[in-house]
């Protein structure tokens, strides 16, 4: 099954542990996760999916460079109504230090410790085209649902 | 295009690029079909030239090198269908080609390559003889073999190509005598025809450092004294080039000006239009790709990335980066776009007020493929054909611009593009804006 070769090489990653933890944190508010979906031009690390209120967060985990995050998390505003960027706390200064970057775009900034923290709330989205949208929706049907969480998404 | 002294020509890569050069016909004044794709799609080449392209230049690059390089590049792997085993093979495109070029190639052709001690006085006779031929009448006998084309008239090429093989900086003089013989042996042939004959120069980039010695060559060159030359600089990348180097080219190209001979680059981007102003006159690229070549490997490989070609810095950007830098420039309305990143019919057509939501749907429209389990989104086949019709349309409008404008004008323009675009295109460095710039 993709899914689960998918799920045993990020585990093996370095980014791994990053994305388990925030993946298990949207699964416990709610929301369908998915790794590796496609949007626009790039695949995102991690994608969220709401069916109740029809809303995606997309999230790009990055254990240093978020300058490239940045850009990476900017082609998903295309796509998902909601973008993050997932970093190690220890490293979340660096971004911080910049985080007009994020904020100028309405990128959210998720820190990962031993609990994952929002840290920066994503804003309203401009750049969102509802096709694409619908396209990164259809993209995760074709995939098997990795997991269904219960509880609905908060900051 | 056609009433300008300059020429820009399209090389053909693929036929599938067929419908892109159709739509684009005014947009260019002839074709460059390399031999080795000739051979492979001969009946459906000849047609779309003679036909679909009857008004237009044509013009075949013999690449007679190929022969001179490790076989690895014209050989492939083959099903024996006899043992059902892997056998490595020349290709069957090569392999016409070789029988076609005189027995010297043809016995040599997936053994070994051609070396320094193949070109005796008698070998070069013959091989300029077979390849000017090839190039004379290759069509002809394609139409004669097939009579649907309808075509009454024989087309001959624009010009001639002399068979040519890279200048290797470890023989540099044995190779230009070699290059020198094998124009100086199908100058016969080509005052038969009537048709004019090009010498073909191939060479490394490094020659550009040398300036010096790159002039001496220009002049060696010269001394042949047949009606033009091209010249290709091996994987030369015009987007990634020094001033140095800018100036050093800018001199070999003035070099033939003097002489009085036409010279054309075979693999040039907006560097070769610009060099218009100090005597190039012509230049061949394909449809957004091949503005830079290695002489090997000697196919392309799989079909480019669809990209958009971004006017202001002539380069070819991803359309998720153009997608946000539309954002990044605040452009809001359809004439903004088209002040200030395009105005090319297909831009005209596919873009709306609705700017950044119709570039994206437009030039870059993708579909959801899936491959061995893994999702991607790939270009749909429309956002494809548009990219390659606008990058035919906006090179068009480029060489209209650069033989109109001073050259003051165009420095400008490339250092308004620098300062107005370089901090908003991340992934580019746009420093050889300013290298172009060094010689305007």
């Amino acid at each position: 099954m993709r899914s689960q070769q998918t799920m045993e090489r990020l585990y093996l990653s370095k980014e791994s542990g990053i994305v388990k933890k925030v993946a298990n944190y949207f699964c416990n508010r709610n929301f369908r996760v998915y790794f590796e979906i496609p949007i626009f031009s790039k695949i995102c690390d991690i994608l969220c999916f709401d069916p109740k209120t029809n809303s995606t967060i997309a999230i790009e985990v990055k254990i240093s460079k978020w300058r490239d995050a940045v850009r990476q998390a900017r082609i998903y505003q295309f796509g998902a109504d909601e973008v993050f960027i997932a970093m190690p706390e220890s490293f979340i200064h660096r971004i911080q230090n910049n985080q007009e970057i994020p904020a100028k775009y309405g990128i959210g900034i998720i820190s990962v410790n031993n609990t994952v923290k929002i840290k920066l709330k994503p804003s309203r989205n401009n750049l969102l085209i509802s096709r694409l949208k619908n396209e990164t929706i259809k993209s995760i049907s074709c995939l098997e649902q990795e997991k269904v969480g219960d509880v609905h998404y908060s900051v | 295009m056609s009433t300008t002294a300059f020429k820009h020509f399209i090389r053909m890569g693929s036929y599938v690029e067929k419908n892109a050069i159709e739509q684009s016909k005014d947009c260019f004044d002839g074709i460059f079909i390399n031999a080795n794709l000739l051979e492979s799609t001969a009946s459906a080449t000849t047609s779309f030239i003679t036909t679909t392209l009857a008004d237009k230049d044509y013009v075949i690059d013999p690449i007679p090198f190929a022969f001179s390089l490790h076989q690895e590049h014209i050989c492939s792997e083959k099903i024996n269908r006899k043992t059902k085993k892997k056998e490595t093979g020349i290709k069957n495109s090569f392999k016409k080609l070789a029988k076609q070029y005189g027995s010297l190639v043809e016995t040599i052709a997936g053994k070994r390559r051609l070396a320094l001690e193949d070109f005796s006085k008698k070998n070069t006779n013959i091989l300029a003889k077979c390849v000017t031929e090839y190039q004379l009448n290759r069509l002809n006998e394609e139409i004669k073999d097939d009579s649907k084309y309808g075509v009454s008239t024989t087309k001959k090429p624009a010009f001639i190509l002399s068979p040519y093989f890279s200048i290797q900086s470890n023989n540099i003089k044995e190779w230009i005598k070699v290059n020198q013989s094998l124009i100086e042996e199908s100058k016969l042939a080509a005052k038969q025809s009537g048709i004019p004959l090009y010498g073909v120069i191939l060479l490394g980039p490094a020659f550009l450092d040398d300036e010096a010695q790159l002039l001496i060559l220009a002049r060696e060159f010269l001394q042949t004294d047949v009606d033009g030359y091209l010249y290709w600089f091996d994987d030369l990348d015009e987007q990634d080039i020094t001033a140095a180097r800018v100036g050093a080219l800018k001199k070999f190209v003035e070099e033939f000006k003097s002489g009085n001979k036409p010279i054309i680059n075979m693999y040039g981007g907006y560097l070769s239009a610009l060099l218009t102003k100090f005597g190039l006159s012509g230049v061949v690229h394909g449809i957004a790709y091949w503005e830079k070549k290695q002489s090997k490997p000697i196919s392309g490989g799989a079909a480019p990335p669809a990209k958009f070609y971004m006017n202001p810095i002539h380069e070819r950007v991803n359309p998720d980066e153009l997608a946000l830098l539309i954002d990044e420039c605040k452009f809001s309305s359809k004439k903004q776009f088209l002040d200030n990143i395009c105005n090319c019919d297909v831009c005209n057509k596919m873009i709306s007020d609705k700017v950044r939501e119709s570039f994206v749907l437009s030039y870059g429209e993708t579909e959801l493929k899936i491959k061995e389990g893994v999702l991607k989104r790939q270009p749909t086949e429309k956002s494809r054909l548009l990219c390659r019709s606008h990058y035919l349309r906006a090179k068009n409008q480029e060489i209209k611009y650069v033989l109109s404008a001073s050259q003051s004008d165009l420095k400008t323009q490339l250092t308004n593009a620098k300062s107005a675009f370089e901090d908003k295109l991340d992934s580019l460095n746009l420093d050889y804006l300013t290298a172009w710039a060094s010689i305007l």
